[in-house]
């Protein structure tokens, strides 16, 4: 068993885990109730789930230009989806699409009450 | 690996059915918006598996562009969806809309009429520097 089949063979079990996970992401965001539970469902593949894919792809094309192209694809998946999902939440929010007796801590209502009681009318 | 890749594929393809599911039902756009970057997610995926079936390294630019776009286009129709709330004035929501300007201008500008001390000590502000014109100004 040589190092190009052991490498081959953790590739192909990366990518059908990535694949896995991208599919357990797509049920939560079927089955889910909420806009931000299906934003905790949805952010799943896209951080472990693709780092799993291109993990699997680098693993099977091992070349360094491949390697550095997909670790900058990850890095900005990395850096990028975090940012959406702050907007997307955050304009639920404003939107009154939270349903609040489901949330535990709600940090962002007592902020935005401070405000409105330092705001110079 | 074709088998694998053919399995992978299959998985994203059920997935990417599902996701379209909810991209078609919403109910609300910002729950399109969440489908709509999974979506982009299963593509990068699919392309991903596809390069790794061929063994070709000729797709990873694409991939590349895939994120960046999907990014993109999440932030700017997010940003469209929750434009009016950046200078308080939302409409349509119960939570802010005690909270707007022109509520706390029409609270003082019926207590105005009775008493203007009060006035201030109703909208919160004691130490309000210079209160609104309209209010000090009595009844319209």
């Amino acid at each position: 068993m040589s190092w190009t089949t052991v490498l081959d063979v953790v590739g192909a079990l990366l990518l059908l885990l990535g694949a896995l996970l991208c599919l357990a992401g797509a049920i939560g965001l079927m089955r889910f109730p909420d806009t931000l539970s299906r934003l905790h469902a949805a952010t799943k593949p896209q951080t472990l789930g693709l780092i799993l894919v291109l993990t699997g792809l680098a693993a099977t094309l091992r070349t360094w230009s491949a390697v550095t192209t997909l670790v900058m694809l990850a890095a900005t998946q990395f850096f990028t989806s975090p940012v959406t999902a702050h907007l997307v939440g955050r304009a639920a929010y404003h939107n009154g699409n939270v349903d609040e007796s489901t949330l535990e801590v709600d940090e962002l209502s007592d902020a935005l009450a401070r405000a409105e009681d330092d705001e110079p009318t | 690996m074709t088998v694998v890749a053919a399995l992978a594929l299959v998985l994203l393809g059920s997935a990417a059915a599902l996701v379209l599911v909810r991209l078609f039902r919403g109910p609300s756009n910002l729950d399109r918006i969440v489908a709509a970057e999974i979506l982009m997610v299963i593509v990068i995926a699919g392309v991903a598996t596809e390069s790794a079936l061929q063994r070709t390294a000729t797709n990873l630019p694409l991939l590349l562009v895939l994120g960046l776009v999907g990014f993109v286009g999440g932030v700017a129709v997010t940003r469209f969806m929750s434009r009016d709330t950046d200078d308080g004035r939302t409409t349509g929501s119960a939570r802010t809309a005690r909270s707007t300007p022109t509520a706390a201008v029409i609270d003082r500008g019926t207590a105005a009429i009775t008493d203007t001390a009060d006035t201030v000590e109703a909208a919160g502000s004691p130490d309000a520097p210079h209160p609104d014109p309209r209010a000090e100004g009595g009844p319209p």
